[in-house]
């Protein structure tokens, strides 16, 4: 067959293309474009260290208009959304845990990014209440293999419960999972690279040093993904670190009098300086966040250069926070990345002039959970909660008003939590139940079937310094192949969450770009409501010998033959029958003088009660044999059936 | 002849139990795993009725198996709580009390058995044997064992729920001995409904019922008529009323088994009442009964255990049944040890019932094996389970081999008690003249 004549293919290719134009132009034309931002947040904190916050976000106009094909978004997370009917999801990958008290616990980070260690993913779908375990399940297998993570463990009833207003209000809709032990690595983060357009080979993501990142103290991936209807996809991917800068550099210009922050740029942080933004995204910029109370203490209007810091890089623009309360607020320095590139790179850093020491605003309380009791047969869960006076900063020292928290606690069935034992102290003293829980919801957990879920609404008076809730529980036994290898080390209980529904961190910029409303800031301004999740617990339990179902098995069959045994000997002997037995033994010779008499050919005279008994006896013992026969062959054949 | 002093030692017994609860601060009893199980334990009872205070199923999570009316009269006194004691002070209160009826309950039956004893042998015309024989109250004897076993005092004083089960099981075995058949439904239909398993001791109360309280075999009654009827052929009256006394009376056994029908409606309307709220019966059968029974049928090992109970219902009952109150001693000593969650109330009650039988165990054997075999194991097991459980030094075989012992001294204890109602009765054959004098004694 002969090829067509070029003049035709190019018209054909022209065609096809013209086509191809005029349909992406009628998409464009009808919906708004996926979008792709990237944005990094900086943050000198107050214990020597920096926080690095990369947040991208991608976004899919609603499915049915755009159809199967994307154009930066992600098609596995759409696939996803599709597949599974989900609302909301959120899955968090954390190494470390975020330190309330230094770090603060009252700002969006903390309340946002601040996660559990290990995964935590909950779901809300869109879906009849009776489909939802289901479809969660299916979930926890797509995004195992998505993320290279152990996430299909939550697929066990044991492992996820349903929340209805402790974690987030819903109608049942929502599951939520933890898994406390599993370890976060380069191979959850690759994965979750691959979702941005970009990867890591350009733009913020390409700050992502692997050793750096990994070397910090507190390393939370996320992904959160919002869908509805009538704005289609959103997905979050956050990336928060703490990593600790250099320490050396700088300390030679002022060694006087105190020890003066350590000052890091991009360069100390990443190893990497910023070459120029990721092509496909909207837009990519870097802030830094200098908190409230170095502003305070600077003074001067948010000026890049004052006495007590220098940035490296000249501002792109300066945004304070809009507070009614405070004159004064945190101001971030935003740097727009399209403006720098490979012969001049962005290298954002903070240079300290002076000794500064200052605090992050905390939590209303700060909740810590601690295990009480010794020994593998019993303990108590204690939580506690220490006064912070925020409250008192806030809406002034009025002592009679009283603070809401709202406690939402997963326990896995092995620990068998007594509901009723639940004790309130307040500063010390004991109170009863009512006074303090304002509402309370338990689902009792089912062994190996159902954890314990605790939710509960707490009203805790301002005047307090310190509260603690009691619970006692029981350890219970696993069976020999529940355990994990590692039986010794001991069980995880998942983080409890301590929300203050009274209190929102969010925060509020101005707008100065009217086209552009940066998402990092977006999720600044919502959902702010203060959180805070409390310690892992790493409850010991017994372990049974190994080795041990073997000698059960024997020694137990052995005692039952004993038992089984004896008793039927005892029921089958009759009164003077000992004497008969006498007779018949002095009748009856034994078998081996009447085998040696046989060999030396003597003739032994039959037992005076004749051959027809013993005939008798073996046939018996023959049906005996052959029922027993039976009976083994139709057992071993149906357990093998 | 009954024992001296016994008023005396029984009040200081329940004194020395009240002193325990009262003053003994908290001993940890209701956390050892000897003493309460999963099925008896108050604790389990406390957070059931919690749960149900707080408009939920107290059988939702697993934590709570009783039965609903347990929870309806101990419930609301798990609440309440008292400065220096410890939590469940009001129920030990009550079941010092439940211990104490459950003993008077013992020594009750024990004179009955004894009225029988002697009529029967009267019957006989041993009336020698009658009184040298018997020299010492069988029930007094049984009631003191109840009310000064170490285990029956843990049980009480740990406060788990088993004196109760123990208390419905005894007012059965009495309601039966004293042809009671009201009572006797009763305590058979509340015994099995706290723990199913008293629900195989149907067969010796039938026998109770039907027969009367123990007596010699049949047999017995033949020989001596035969051996009357040699002697003195005019006297017919004498072997016709002593076959008579062996006679299958059906009437109470038919008003047994309508009380029951009656009490099994009752319970299940109460229990009906109590779990109202929470979705009724359906609720109790599917989380109560069917996880206590059909949960343990999950695998092969706990069918054996189960099974064996059942298995040896019959052949004991074949055996036995001209004793049918040495058959529910029986039944419930392979019931304490073959059950899933056996705890040292159970031993308490057959230990007790054991006491009912004083005068023909005298002849027992190794009773000092037996004896010091049981103080050895209630020593050890505490201690193996520290260094398990506590001190993480020992591994669970120790405390397995002291489980193992346990079950191997029950079963002797069975098996040598077991041969004894034979050997009494050759002695009685052996009184019997020249129709029994060729019968020695066994051992």
């Amino acid at each position: 067959m002969a090829a067509a004549p070029p003049a035709l293919r190019r018209l054909l290719l022209l065609f096809s293309l013209l086509l191809l134009a005029s349909v992406a132009a009628a998409a464009e034309g009808e919906e708004e474009e996926e979008e792709f931002t990237e944005e990094l947040l900086l943050r000198p904190l107050p214990d020597r260290k920096a926080l690095a916050h990369f947040h991208f976000r991608s976004s899919a106009p609603p499915s049915a208009a755009a159809g199967r094909h994307h154009h930066v978004f992600p098609k596995a997370i759409a696939q996803l959304v599709q597949q599974f009917h989900i609302s909301e999801l959120e899955l968090s990958f954390t190494q470390g845990r975020w330190n309330y008290e230094q770090w603060g616990g009252y700002d969006p980070m903390s309340t946002n990014y601040a996660k559990p260690p290990g995964v935590e993913l909950w779901a809300a779908f869109d879906l009849p209440l009776d489909e939802i375990d289901a479809t969660w399940k299916n979930l926890t297998h797509t995004l195992s293999g998505l993320f290279c993570a152990s996430i299909n463990f939550l697929e066990s009833s044991t492992a996820f419960s349903a929340p209805r207003w402790g974690f987030k209000l819903n109608e049942g809709n929502l599951r939520y999972g933890a898994l406390p032990r599993e370890a976060v690595c380069t191979e959850n983060l690759t994965p979750w690279l691959k979702l941005l357009p970009c990867r890591d080979k350009a733009g913020i993501a390409s700050l992502l040093y692997r050793p750096s990142i990994y070397k910090g103290y507190y390393h939370s991936q996320k992904l959160k993904l919002t869908s509805s209807q009538s704005f289609g996809i959103i997905i979050d991917q956050t990336l928060t670190v703490v990593l600790q800068p250099d320490a050396f550099r700088g300390q030679q210009l002022h060694s006087t009098d105190g020890q003066l922050q350590p000052s890091w740029s991009m360069k100390d942080l990443f190893n990497r300086k910023l070459s120029g933004k990721c092509r496909v995204s909207k837009s990519s910029r870097v802030f830094l966040e200098i908190e409230k109370d170095i502003v305070d203490k600077s003074g001067t209007e948010a000026s890049w250069t004052n006495e007590l810091f220098v940035l490296s890089t000249a501002p792109d623009r300066v945004l304070k926070e809009l507070n009614n309360m405070d004159a004064q607020s945190s101001s971030l320095y935003e740097y727009d990345v399209s403006n720098y590139n490979n012969d001049k790179p962005l290298d954002v850093g903070i240079t300290w002039k002076l000794p500064l020491i200052w605090s992050c605003t905390p939590a209303p309380y700060h909740a810590n959970r601690f295990l009480m009791g010794s020994g593998n047969e019993r303990g108590s869960i204690a939580l506690s909660f220490r006064s912070t006076n925020l409250h008192k900063q806030l809406f002034g020292s009025s002592n009679d008003c009283s603070i809401k928290a709202v406690v939402f606690q997963v326990v896995p069935w092995y620990v068998k939590v007594y509901y009723h034992s639940l004790q309130i102290f307040i500063d010390g003293n004991s109170k009863a139940i009512s006074e303090v829980v304002d509402k309370i919801h338990v689902t009792p957990s089912e062994d190996k079937h159902l954890p314990g879920t605790l939710e509960m609404l707490l009203r805790l008076p301002c005047s307090m310094e310190s509260a603690t809730l009691s619970l006692d529980f029981d350890k219970g036994f696993l069976h020999i192949d529940e355990y994990p290898p590692d039986a010794n080390q001991g069980f995880d209980i998942p983080s409890a969450l301590v929300t203050f529904p009274e209190f929102n961190s969010n925060r509020s910029y101005p707008e100065t770009d009217t086209l552009f409303v940066s998402p990092l800031l977006q999720t600044f301004k919502e959902n702010g409501v203060v959180k805070s999740y409390t310690e892992v617990l790493l409850v010991p339990l017994t372990t049974p010998d190994f080795s041990m179902p073997y000698n059960v098995i024997t020694f137990t069959c052995t005692v039952l033959a004993l038992y089984f045994g004896s008793l039927l000997n005892a029921l089958r002997r009759r009164i003077g029958e000992e004497e008969r037995e006498l007779k018949k033994a002095a009748v009856k010779r034994g078998l081996i003088p009447l085998l040696i008499a046989k060999l030396r050919g003597k003739k032994v005279d039959p037992p005076p009660q004749g051959s027809s008994p013993t005939s008798l006896l073996s046939t018996k013992l023959l049906l005996k044999v052959v029922f027993v026969a039976v009976v083994a062959v139709s057992f071993h054949y149906l357990s093998n059936s | 002849m009954a024992i001296r002093n016994f008023w005396s030692m029984a009040a200081a017994a329940v004194g020395f139990r009240l002193v325990l609860v009262l003053f003994g601060g908290d001993l940890h009893l209701a956390s050892r795993p000897e003493v309460s199980t999963p099925l008896t334990s108050i604790r389990r009872l406390a957070e059931g009725y919690w749960l149900k205070q707080a408009s939920m199923s107290p059988y939702s999570g697993s934590m709570y198996h009783g039965s609903p009316l347990l929870l309806l009269v101990l419930g609301p006194l798990t609440n309440k709580r008292s400065v220096g004691h410890h939590d469940h002070i009001y129920c030990s209160l009550i079941f010092v009390a439940v211990d104490f009826i459950a003993a008077m309950l013992i020594r009750a039956t024990g004179r009955r058995l004894q009225i029988a004893r002697n009529r029967n042998l009267k019957s006989l015309e041993l009336t020698e044997a009658v009184s040298n024989s018997v020299n010492v109250s069988a029930g007094d004897i049984a009631s003191l064992i109840y009310l000064w076993n170490p285990w029956a005092i843990v049980t009480c004083v740990g406060s788990c729920t088993s004196p109760i089960e123990n208390l419905m099981v005894v007012i059965m075995i009495y309601g039966a001995c004293s042809r009671l058949a009201p009572l006797a439904a009763f305590g058979y239909v509340m015994a099995t409904h706290l723990s199913l398993y008293p629900a195989i001791l149907i067969v010796p109360i039938i026998l109770l019922l039907g027969y009367g309280p123990d007596a010699p075999p049949t047999k017995v009654f033949r020989i001596k008529s035969s051996s009357a009827s040699k002697t003195d052929v005019s006297d017919n009256d004498k072997s016709s009323s002593s076959r008579d006394v062996q006679q299958f009376l059906w009437k109470p056994v038919f008003h047994f088994i309508l009380w029951m029908l009656f009490w099994t409606f009752y319970v299940l309307l109460l229990s009906s009442i109590v779990l109202n709220k929470v979705g009724g019966l359906q609720e109790m059968f599917e989380k109560y009964f069917f996880a206590e029974v059909f949960d343990f049928f999950r695998s092969f090992f706990l069918i054996v255990f189960n099974m064996n109970i059942v298995f040896m219902v019959l052949p004991l009952a074949i055996r036995l049944k001209h004793r049918p109150c040495f058959l529910a001693f029986i039944y419930t000593a392979i019931v304490a040890i073959l059950k899933s969650y056996p705890s040292v109330g159970d031993s308490a009650l057959y230990l007790g019932l054991l006491g009912l039988f004083a005068n023909e165990l005298a002849e027992m054997q190794f009773t000092f094996f037996l004896f010091f075999g049981y103080i050895g194991v209630s020593l050890l097991s505490p201690v193996m389970h520290n260094l398990w459980i506590w001190r993480g030094t020992g591994n669970a075989n120790f405390y397995f081999a002291t489980g193992l012992a346990y079950t191997c001294l029950q079963t002797v204890l069975v098996v040598e008690s077991g041969f004894l109602p034979f050997n009494s009765f050759t002695e009685i054959y052996s009184l019997l003249g020249p129709g029994g004098s060729q019968h020695k004694r066994y051992r």
